[in-house]
């Protein structure tokens, strides 16, 4: 599914990466005739092949995608490490989405048929949704304003049934020019539209992906992903993947698979604290949050540094706190954002220090407004925008969660909540 | 404890690149630096695609920040770990493709030495450009590095890293 767990708290929210695919393959074709309407040329040839690339973009994606990407991370990075996971033997590799949908592209007879016999090369896809060879319109894939995020945040709004992804897109795929440099980019008449665009997703992203239950339910899943893979429920290093593509069984591995193997496992598994983690996922029992703080301020190193502070001092507590209230300390969870912004370039770095002469890869993704002299700019410097005067801006949020696994450790959660907000007084806890 | 982050400081910190993201030249630094370490064998799992500035991960400039911030919030997250030693001595390997050759440190900074070296295999494997294609690109959208791409050559081959 596309949304991960979210469809637990939003019922409606399990439409699957495939309906996504086939938007994202939808849109992409809509830009490309938007801009060909506007006399850009561009060839059918060029049309098929980025509806191609929109279509598989995420045919790489690991069943319950970016919660197993952060297991997978991390565990086979913990090979590199002395006294890190694995069998003692060389560390093994794994592969991103993005990769691994390379891999399939190249590896997959059943796909590759079906290209080669429309004279499409694999790689000419591939090369499209990785990035590997320069395109002539790379932002249509990955940008601030590229055919994704356009589809995840209309169809995200349309399952949910939360208003926040409502996107003129008629009217903005009407306003889509290319610059001087074949840039895409907007005309400055839709430049209201693409300020919606971009509050709209930063709002569902706070509705929904950030979602209280729904990030609770994601920060149990990764612990529960990285258990399959310590206990060698999972094989998925790069080596055992591509034998399981070769031999037609990759296909099979979704999120029913998975959800199997987190069953096998907690039916099967001695360690208590993983199998109450395991319920988490399996019974619908969400972490609860006990405790947060969130706040809209500056995206500068003193409220950065305040933050981080802040982190600091929750999460030095809460081997305290878990003794205390004897509910194991892996149970417990310190969810945090530091700098959530608008725009890409102002999760990372404040726009105001990355100027013109000082361009950034991130400052390339940012969507760009026609200038009259045919250049175009960042949205984020266009003085009369609104995303340019809250470009420094971020919410700065951090939460506290406990997995309350049984009626009596649900009855602690008020006193839970009391001590963590007594112990730390000075915090702006709402 | 972060693995990932642990493991990516880690092989900075045994390639000799600083972990310093505060300037534009210390992302870019990171950037290069484990793209081409990750030459060596050692693989963090960061896929590269051509940027602006050649071969770029967004996933490594989201864990470099998130780095960043963990070191900030605790200096001694990190403390006493070490790679494996097969892990280092492979980094070990590619320890001459961080030195800028003695006749041109007047002329290129670490980083740039960096990005040429990375761009131009870059595009000589992943984009898969022949080395006449590979000179046009780097003409084009490296001017100030692609007089020196014959140098880098050199060094990638050297290193076996290029088909002689």
């Amino acid at each position: 599914m596309q949304l991960g767990l979210a469809h637990m708290v939003f019922p409606g929210a399990g439409y699957s990466r495939f309906s996504h695919c086939l938007g994202v393959c939808h849109v992409s074709g809509r830009i490309l005739s938007a801009l060909k309407a506007g006399s850009v040329s561009i060839t059918d040839e060029e049309v098929v092949r980025y509806r191609l690339a929109g279509l598989l973009h995420d045919v790489g994606h690991y069943p319950f995608s970016h919660a197993t990407e952060d297991a997978l991370s991390r565990y086979f990075a913990s090979q590199l490490i002395e006294g890190g996971a694995g069998e003692g033997g060389p560390p093994k590799t794994w592969w991103d989405h993005e990769a691994l949908g390379k891999a399939i592209l190249q590896s997959d007879e059943e796909l590759a048929s079906v290209l080669t016999n429309a004279g499409i090369a694999p790689e000419e896809i591939y090369k499209i949704f990785t990035r590997e060879k320069p395109p002539r319109f790379s932002n249509l894939i990955s940008s601030d304003l590229d055919a994704d995020r356009i589809d995840y945040l209309m169809r995200t709004a349309h399952f949910t049934g939360l208003p926040y992804g409502t996107v003129d897109l008629d009217y903005l795929l009407a306003h889509l020019v290319l610059d001087n440099e074949n840039q895409i980019c907007v005309h400055p008449k839709a430049l209201r539209t693409v300020e919606h665009f971009l509050l709209a997703r930063y709002f569902d992203f706070q509705q929904v992906s950030y979602h209280k239950t729904v990030a609770g339910l994601e920060l149990v899943l990764k612990d529960v992903l990285r258990a399959l893979l310590d206990e060698g429920y999972l094989k998925v290093s790069a080596a055992e993947v591509k034998v399981q593509i070769a031999n037609g069984s990759w296909v099979y591995m979704d999120d029913v698979q998975a959800m199997q193997l987190i069953r096998e496992h907690a039916k099967a598994s001695l360690d208590p604290v993983r199998r109450q983690k395991a319920d988490v996922i399996l019974r619908r029992r969400p972490p609860k949050q006990i405790a947060f703080i969130e706040r809209l301020a500056s995206r500068d190193d003193d409220e950065k540094n305040r933050f981080l502070g802040e982190r600091q001092q929750v999460i030095e507590r809460v081997k305290k706190w878990a003794s205390d209230f004897g509910i194991h300390d892996d149970l417990w969870y310190v969810w945090h954002k530091s700098g959530q912004a608008l725009t890409k370039i102002g999760s990372r770095i404040p726009v105001s220090a990355a100027g013109r002469e000082d361009t950034e890869e991130l400052i390339v993704q940012a969507i760009r407004v026609l200038s009259p002299d045919g250049s175009s700019k960042p949205l984020m410097e266009v003085k009369r925008s609104l995303i340019n005067a809250l470009a420094d801006k971020a919410l700065y949020t951090l939460r506290v969660y406990v997995v309350l696994a049984t009626e009596d450790e649900e009855k602690k959660r008020d006193a839970i909540t009391k001590r963590v907000r007594d112990d730390l007084k000075h915090f702006e806890w709402l | 404890m972060n693995e990932k982050l642990a493991a990516l400081k880690l092989f900075l910190e045994q390639l000799g690149i600083s972990t310093d993201i505060s300037t534009r030249n210390g992302r870019k630094r990171v950037q290069k630096a484990v793209y081409l370490g990750q030459l060596s064998g050692v693989d963090l799992g960061y896929h590269f695609g051509w940027y602006l500035l050649g071969p770029y991960s967004p996933a490594l400039t989201r864990d470099y920040f998130q780095l960043d911030e963990d070191v900030r919030a605790t200096p001694d997250a990190f403390k006493g770990k070490h790679l494996r030693s097969d892990v280092s001595d492979k980094l070990k390997k590619v320890a001459p493709l961080f030195v800028v050759p003695p006749d041109l440190r007047s002329a290129l900074s670490t980083e740039d030495w960096l990005e040429l070296l990375a761009s131009y295999h870059y595009l000589r494997t992943a984009s898969g450009q022949d080395s006449a294609q590979a000179q046009h690109t780097m003409d084009h959208r490296k001017g100030h590095l692609s007089q020196y791409v014959d140098r880098a050559a050199k060094v990638l081959k050297q290193q076996n890293l290029l088909a002689a």
